[in-house]
């Protein structure tokens, strides 16, 4: 390496803390931790969905047996309200880097409400349907691949609920944004994951 | 050698080892989050499971010495060569070099520990229970007996009733939480964590295949836990995936060697950075071709993902398919003919010195050409079908995995275990075990590709005496206990060494990056003095500096102000007992590593080892369908996750609170 001997950076002098503490985003450990996940979960997903298309493929109809085509009324609202958590706990993450803890909180609040909803809305298609996981591939896989993106529906709801749970002691202010945001990256994969399973399981069939 | 001392030197280091090292010996068993201790945790796990999987070898060759032998019936064969596969390839390989990386990435990259403290010591947890899990199988007697790739329909319920299928399907989703989160934190270590000065392109090449192979690993184990839940649900509640209600058995093919080809490069890129160090350092130059050398790790990890169909070639794909996979095959040669070809440069074109990690590395060329040029001949679709299922596929893949990852591990051993533990192993006890290993090895497994042709299938019990595959068995049979009794003379030598070995010093063997900068056992907090490095061989070129030194300005810290070891004594002499931030370190950008941020380290705690406890239980519970149980772990996982998340006050809230 080039050994010319500036000085520049032996003033020391200077404040101890030039270097910033409870960094966010690419700065910080824990996004990276959290892109990393989200990587290895897509994966998952890409995956499952992989499978269902091999099986399709395989499949001289689909879906099979005597199976109708999903309906698409429970599904549409459930993106609504997917859509509608990626926007509050967006909101959130804004007011709590704005030191808002206050309207923080509520957004959060409103995300973990919508996430309820869209579960519940989910057991109640999955206790109307007309076919059981255990009648054909095409069953299986229906139910396999909502069932695991809704689990991811509930540990995002977990995330938000353990965060509401540290708003209430005090522990969310500016320097605590990072977990917000990772919570808020999560839910945007989950959503994101979502359409997918809108596009492959519920409007695919139709075509 | 060590950065120049000054007179804080001994108050820093005293301050530092409070700071980093947990106290007292039951509560560090418990809750230590030091990399260094994991590591090791992680090396002798993983061998023991070679021990234990190397056991399963020998009592199957045992059984093959002679035709019509009856020392085993076939339901425990099965259950043998199945669990060895597992253990060998899951249990061992990859934690086993996951341990190494745990320990040398941080000091390498000059870190005081991994990005994760604590998800680091539960990805060790993890592996322990889950090794446990798959080996009480065999205690009980119900060990996995599809195979190491578990085929459908045979592992399918009707075919295979039993709970062993089961063993090895939550054992190894178990397996994949340790992998997963060990790999993360390695990416995310590698990323952001190195010193100053450290940029990508000077990383040691170990550091990049460690990331190269971290990355595979996010990208390749979740195909095989898909696979897995997929085969869980079948067996266990009559799912339909790969049975004939609509599903397909070579979905289950599909998704096992989508993840079952990477991992072979999961193994072997970390080993080819062991070899590319102990190359450098024994011949006493540069490797020839670093960056080549780094992209073809990359190269190899990429084009791993397009030839997985190459074990599938028999089963009746389609041509156009088949020849497209034998394409990218053939590809992967190029890579590793490079790195191969990097390799012997740097040899022929430096001085080198045939010391014992040298000597396994050249067991290692020899024995991985061989084997890679088997590898070669299989992409060759009608030359594939002759010989799949015999054992000429068992004799090419031990020559790879052998060669590949084994031979650099005892490499490593010797030229690693006296930084670890502070002593040298014995010479001649080493030479001993080494030649015993490299002729055992190639009785083995040399053999086999001649019985592979002759028609030897493999997995088979026993054979019929005509034959004629007696006399070579018997022989492979010879040789495998003369391995077994190299194995032996290693562990000889580990306990000699430590009881009577000589003292390693800090550089025992000159060694260029910057694990050889620290004492032999590095000290809890690895460095005295946040380091600057500005070579790509630190210790060689005596380029390591204080990170105040006025040469930082000349390795790409561009902040004027910056004085990172003045922030760092600055940090001890703020350290006050109650002070929850006494673990700080410095963050650096990825590519060209300046100090970019002061992170705040976890402490040891003991919620890694309980939070895998209930995942054990959780797992536990899935095994013998308690489906209430299930739930319960689910629950309390969550509550020490919870636990593990909850933050501690940030410096600020402290201050207000004390004023």
């Amino acid at each position: 390496m080039n050994a010319s001997t500036q000085t520049s950076s032996t003033q020391t002098s200077s404040t101890a803390y030039n270097l910033r503490q409870n960094v966010v985003g690419a700065r910080s450990t824990a996004w990276w931790g959290m892109v990393m996940l989200i990587t290895t979960e897509a994966m998952i997903f890409a995956s499952l969905f992989s499978a269902y298309l091999y099986v399709r493929a395989n499949s001289p109809a689909w879906p099979q047996g005597s199976i109708e085509v999903p309906e698409l009324v429970i599904p549409l609202i459930g993106t609504a309200l997917l859509l509608g958590g990626s926007v509050s706990i967006h909101l959130a993450q804004h007011a709590v880097r704005g030191d808002a803890p206050v309207q923080a909180r509520t957004w959060m609040a409103v995300t973990f409400i919508l996430a309820l909803i869209f579960l519940s809305l989910q057991a109640f298609e999955y206790s109307r349907s007309p076919f059981t996981p255990t009648d054909n591939a095409y069953a299986s896989l229906f139910f396999t691949i909502t069932g695991i993106h809704g689990l991811h529906v509930i540990v995002g709801a977990v995330m938000v609920a353990i965060l509401l749970m540290q708003s209430f002691v005090g522990y969310l202010s500016h320097a605590r944004s990072g977990a917000v945001m990772n919570a808020a990256l999560y839910w945007h994969f989950v959503d994101v994951i979502w359409l997918f399973v809108l596009a492959i399981i519920y409007l695919s069939p139709r075509l | 050698m060590a950065v120049s001392a000054d007179r804080d030197t001994q108050v820093a280091s005293e301050n530092l080892r409070e700071i980093w090292e947990t106290p007292d010996a039951l509560s560090r068993l418990l809750s230590t989050v030091d990399h260094k201790y994991i590591g090791l945790r992680y090396v002798v796990t993983a061998f023991l499971f070679f021990v234990l999987a190397g056991i399963n070898a020998l009592l199957m060759r045992v059984q093959l010495m002679s035709a019509n032998n009856t020392f085993a019936d076939p339901q425990i064969y099965n259950q043998w060569f199945t669990l060895h596969g597992t253990l060998m390839i899951f249990f061992f390989a990859t934690p086993m070099l996951f341990g190494f990386g745990n320990y040398f990435v941080p000091l390498m990259v000059g870190a005081r520990d991994m990005a994760f403290p604590r998800l680091n010591a539960f990805g060790y947890w993890v592996f322990l229970f889950a090794g446990l899990f798959m080996y009480a199988s065999m205690i009980f007697n119900v060990a996995p007996d599809g195979g190491w790739f578990a085929y459908v329909p045979l592992t399918s319920k009707i075919y295979s009733p039993t709970p062993n299928l089961d063993f090895w399907l939550l054992g190894l989703m178990f397996l994949g939480i340790s992998t997963t989160a060990g790999a993360i934190n390695f990416i995310v270590t590698i990323f952001k964590m190195r010193v100053p000065g450290l940029s990508l392109n000077r990383m040691p090449l170990f550091v990049w295949t460690i990331l190269v192979t971290s990355l595979v690993v996010l990208f390749a184990v979740p195909a095989l836990t898909t696979a897995n839940i997929l085969l869980f649900l079948e067996r266990t509640f009559g799912f339909h995936f790969f049975d004939s209600e609509g599903g397909s058995p070579l979905l289950w093919q599909h998704l096992f060697w989508f993840f079952g080809h990477p991992d072979v490069y999961i193994i072997f890129l970390p080993a080819a950075g062991i070899v590319s160090e102990i190359i450098q350092v024994f011949s006493r130059r540069r490797v020839v071709g670093y960056t080549l050398l780094a992209m073809s790790a990359i190269l190899t990890g990429v084009v791993a993902f397009g030839v997985w169909v190459h074990h599938m070639f028999a089963v009746g794909i389609s041509p156009l398919v088949n020849s497209l996979f034998g394409a990218a095959s053939l590809m992967i040669a190029v890579p590793a003919g490079i790195q191969v070809f990097s390799w012997l440069a740097t040899l022929v074109l430096g001085k080198p010195r045939f010391k014992l990690p040298l000597m396994w590395i050249m067991g290692f060329i020899l024995t991985f050409v061989i084997g890679g040029l088997t590898g070669v001949m299989f992409p060759a679709v009608s030359f594939d079908r002759q010989v799949t299922d015999t054992y000429f596929v068992v004799a090419h893949f031990h020559y790879v995995l052998v060669g590949g990852m084994v031979f650099p591990m005892f490499g490593a051993m010797y030229y690693w275990l006296p930084k670890m533990t502070g002593r040298m192993l014995n010479k001649g006890l080493g030479y001993w075990h080494f030649w015993l290993f490299f002729l055992g090895v190639n009785g083995v497994f040399f053999p086999m590709h001649i019985l592979g042709i002759n028609g030897m299938p493999r997995r088979v019990y026993t054979y019929a005496t005509d034959m004629g595959w007696e006399p070579l068995n018997l022989f492979i049979t010879v040789s495998a206990f003369v391995i077994a009794l190299s194995v032996i003379l290693f562990i000889v030598n580990i306990f000699y060494s430590l009881w009577a070995g000589k003292q390693a010093g800090d550089d025992p063997w000159g060694g260029a990056t910057l694990e050889w900068a620290t004492s032999s056992p590095p000290p809890p907090y690895n460095f005295e003095q946040m380091l600057a490095v500005a070579s790509r061989v630190p210790v060689w070129d005596e380029e390591i500096h204080e990170a105040d030194s006025s040469r930082v300005a000349n390795i790409n810290v561009h902040d004027a102000d910056l004085d990172i070891n003045h922030i760092e004594k600055e940090l001890i002499a703020q350290r006050d007992p109650s002070d929850v931030y006494k673990l700080e370190t410095i963050g650096t950008t990825l590519i060209t590593a300046e100090a970019d941020a002061i992170y705040h380290m976890a402490d040891s705690s003991t919620l890694p080892l309980l939070l895998s406890l209930a995942l054990l239980l959780l797992f536990t519970a899935a095994l013998f369908h308690q489906w209430l149980l299930a739930a319960i772990a689910i629950v309390i996982s969550i509550f020490f996750i919870a636990l593990w998340l909850w933050p501690e006050e940030t410096r600020e809230e402290a201050r207000e609170e004390t004023a």
